[in-house]
């Protein structure tokens, strides 16, 4: 069905995106996995502020200085 | 709902970074997790500015390029390109996002390990070419001579704008692939496994196999057919596999059969055609030789050509079984017989070949050798060979006859090593150029070094071109159209008419050849004595001569000698002054239109004897110097005999003069003195009007008879040659004959002595009768 065609074009699409996202986040050395960027993708995309989220983010990692190992 | 899916987004993000989940730690997950909400709750916020992000990522991406870490800049690079063509409206604010979290990439960041290295560029290793494109170290232009010449500015068109060599001769990717394929276009493919079923059909060559080769009896018989190809493959020189060639054999080397013919049969039959392509072989390796000699490179082309003529109609005779129209019965026996009926005359050549190298070292002998075997056959009746060594033959002597026109038609001899005539090295006095500039050379046996069938002509070869030299030296052009006569050959020469055939070959050669070389000798020759006659006038030369010396007019003589033998009598001092007697020719030649007074030359010599001697007289000499192309005619040891014969001529007429002094009265002389004096009369007119009407008139006739009919100089100079020497034998002036002309010279002085005893005396008598008549 051409929804269904659709629907699979922008999952491919967005998987492809999210790759190339992930190859910028590991050239910048950001220490985010692969999880932590589709959830903060995801978040950046339903309109939360990306400079909040990055102070959010660096909060954490201060309070829980474990360093996130990035996706194999 | 998008609240929901934030808060659950969130929860998880916090959980992920904090490592805290609700079930492990639930007061600092919600605490945490309030926070994140709080932190990202608020919905006004400024807008990323997606070209500072762009800018920074640039930069970024330079940076690393700067710090060398070009692993990160290519992959930012390469994915930023990438993320361009599927980012949307949210993708500066990821940027960003990841902008803020960037943690020291270029001191930390590992090598840059992903898949993305799979899409980077891969680094090649530098070429020389491309080192050479890009930087060329050697430019063509640099080892040029510098020119110091003031060149301004504004002549730029002097200066040669030269493109880097090596731009040139480096071929790019693009040429190089075209290139590849142009090549490749040409290659065919082939079908294997048509040419395997084909090899596998020739089941009598040898494969590799495992030791003896146990054939069934099917397999051990060959079609008549393929043994037929195999053979004319054969006889035409190519490689075979049931013969091979060691050296200069051919070998039979199968062990397969015909169907209905038993193995030794097969290969006795096989055997002999490997001894026909022996023989054949040998010619064929002969012509292969080098050889440096023009002569024996032309007998070799044409041995080639009949080669190549037999090579033909084998392969005729090969189609002939290959064409599958017409109906031919396949018979190697057949085969057999015409071959060896097309295989005699190169058969019979190859033992003219063995031959010719045993014979003698001259570089035409194989002519005379062919030029033998050509009349050998036609005496023979062979009508085959005679024609196939006759072509052989005529093809080789093109070589031959080819400097023989050079030297006819110019003079000009091309290599004078290898030719029968030669130029004479040495002076040369012009008047004996004809005779000694060129002449045949021969062996030391005295053997013309020329093939026997050219000796008859050798002469008029010889002069032919002598005619043409000579006449460059006179000045004189010869109009010869050079394409006067086509070269020589079998139909030229044969007809193969039934009647002409019976004719003897060397007769039939010897006329063609004479037609050939008179063809180009004969305007030259009648030029040239054309210029002899009528330019330097020989003729008239030829009449001073006989005027001169012979006493063609014996009033001119008598007027020439008579004051001499005055003077001489009367003892006058200077009776032999040369300039008086040249004086005196003068005067006695000057109404004669043939003797030219200014070519006179007086010479008088000392005495040797006394004066009123016989031989007083001869002391003065009368030289007459012809022009230099007369000289080579009227050769100059001729006109010592034209003086000798003239001196005897003048003692004659001495001896007349000084009797004819003697005057008797009738009875007061004695007898005998009247006697001796009228013998001495009688012997000295007899002499005279002998020598004067009965050899010099005869000859001097004779001479210009042959003179005229003469064909060429030398003719007309043999004729001369002739004239001289039959002059001075019928004058007895020759050596041999010298007793009898002492003889003759001691019954001249008599009268001399006869005269000087009568003379006193008569005055002592003449005295007598004085006083008696007192």
């Amino acid at each position: 069905m051409p929804g269904q065609e659709q629907d699979q074009k922008k999952q491919l699409a967005a998987r492809e995106a999210l790759d190339i996202i992930a190859d910028i986040s590991s050239i910048l050395n950001t220490h985010l996995s692969r999880k932590q960027l589709a959830a903060c993708v995801s978040l950046i995309q339903r309109g939360v502020n990306p400079e909040a989220l990055a102070n959010l983010i660096k909060e954490l990692r201060h309070n829980y200085p474990d360093e996130p190992t990035s996706e194999a | 709902m998008a609240f929901a899916q934030n808060n659950s987004t969130l929860e998880d993000l916090v959980a992920d970074v904090t490592k805290i989940s609700p079930a492990s730690d639930p007061k600092a997950f919600k605490k945490w997790r309030d926070y994140a909400l709080k932190t990202t709750k608020s919905s006004h916020w400024a807008r990323v500015n997606q070209f500072e992000v762009e800018s920074k990522l640039n930069g970024l991406a330079e940076k690393f390029h700067i710090l060398n870490r070009e692993d990160l800049a290519l992959g930012m690079e390469s994915s930023l390109q990438k993320l361009e063509l599927v980012s949307d409206k949210w993708t500066p604010d990821i940027l960003f996002l990841l902008l803020e979290l960037s943690d020291q990439p270029t001191s930390k960041a590992d090598i840059y390990d992903s898949r993305e290295k799979s899409h980077s560029p891969e680094l090649t290793p530098l070429s020389w070419a491309e080192l050479k494109r890009d930087d060329p170290f050697s430019d063509d232009d640099l080892w040029k001579d510098v020119s110091y010449s003031p060149i301004s500015s504004d002549s730029e068109d002097d200066i040669s704008i030269t493109t880097p060599a090596p731009t040139e001769n480096l071929a790019t990717s693009k040429d190089q692939v075209s290139q590849t394929n142009r090549v490749n276009e040409l290659f065919v493919e082939v079908d294997e496994a048509l040419l395997k079923s084909l090899l596998n059909l020739q089941f009598w060559v040898d494969k590799p196999s495992n030791g003896i080769q146990e054939l069934s009896a099917d397999k051990n018989t060959l079609p008549e057919l393929q043994a037929v190809r195999e053979v004319l493959q054969l006889l035409r020189g190519l490689p075979t596999s049931m013969f091979e060639i060691l050296g200069m054999q051919v070998r039979y080397v199968d062990q397969h059969a015909l169907k209905d013919l038993s193995k030794p049969v097969f290969a006795s039959i096989m055997q002999s055609f490997a001894a026909l392509a022996t023989h054949v072989l040998y010619l064929r390796k002969w012509v292969q030789q080098p050889v440096t000699e023009s002569l024996l490179r032309a007998f070799k082309a044409a041995v080639q050509d009949a080669i190549t003529d037999y090579d033909k109609v084998i392969g005729k005779l090969d189609t002939s079984f290959v064409n599958h129209g017409a109906d031919i019965t396949i018979s190697l026996m057949a085969v057999m017989d015409e071959a060896r009926i097309m295989s005699r005359p190169l058969l019979f050549l190859g033992t003219l070949i063995k031959r010719m190298s045993t014979t003698s070292a001259k570089q035409f002998s194989h002519l005379e050798l062919i030029y033998d075997s050509i009349c050998e056959q036609q005496e023979a009746g062979d009508a085959i060979l005679y024609v196939f060594l006759a072509n052989i033959f005529f093809k080789s002597l093109r070589a031959f006859l080819r400097p023989i026109r050079t030297w006819m038609e110019e003079g000009v001899i091309v290599n004078q090593s290898a030719f029968f005539i030669q130029e004479n090295e040495g002076p040369l006095e012009d008047s004996s150029l004809w005779h000694d500039q060129f002449s045949l050379r021969k062996s030391q046996h005295g053997d013309l070094l020329a093939p026997i069938f050219v000796h008859a002509a050798a002469k008029f070869i010889l002069n032919a071109g002598k005619s043409i030299r000579f006449l460059g030296r006179l000045d004189t052009a010869v109009s010869l159209s050079k394409a006067t006569q086509s070269d020589l050959d079998l139909d030229l020469v044969c007809c193969h008419d039934d009647e002409q055939f019976l004719s003897p070959f060397p007769i039939l050669f010897d006329s063609a050849l004479d037609t050939w070389i008179r063809s180009m000798y004969s305007p030259a020759m009648t030029t040239l004595k054309q210029q002899i006659w009528s330019k330097y006038q020989l003729g008239v030369h030829l009449e001073a001569l006989q005027e001169i010396y012979l006493s063609k007019d014996g009033g001119r003589l008598q007027a020439l000698a008579d004051p001499i033998f005055q003077s001489l009598d009367n003892k006058k001092t200077g009776w032999n002054d040369r300039y008086v007697f040249a004086e005196k020719v003068k005067d006695v030649f000057a109404d004669c239109d043939h003797v030219k007074e200014q070519l006179i030359v007086v010479r008088s010599t000392p005495s040797k004897s006394g004066v009123r001697s016989i031989r007083g007289a001869s002391n003065i000499v009368l030289d007459y110097h012809l022009p230099w192309p007369v000289l080579n005619v009227i050769r100059k040891q001729s006109l010592a005999t034209y003086q000798r014969v003239f001196r005897f001529l003048l003692q004659l007429y001495r001896a007349k003069y000084l009797l004819r002094q003697n005057v008797f009265q009738r009875g007061k002389e004695l007898p005998i003195v009247v006697a001796i004096n009228h013998q001495l009369k009688w012997l000295v007119d007899v002499l005279q009007a002998h020598i004067i009407f009965s050899v010099i008139q005869p000859l001097v006739e004779r001479l210009g008879q042959q003179i005229s009919e003469a064909n060429d100089l030398d003719a007309m100079s043999e004729a001369h040659d002739r004239f001289v020497s039959s002059l001075q034998a019928q004058c007895l002036l020759s050596k041999n004959l010298n007793p009898i002309h002492q003889g003759i010279m001691s019954i001249l002085e008599l009268v001399v002595q006869l005269c000087n005893i009568q003379k006193p005396w008569q005055a002592i008598e003449a005295l007598w009768r004085n006083r008696c008549s007192r």
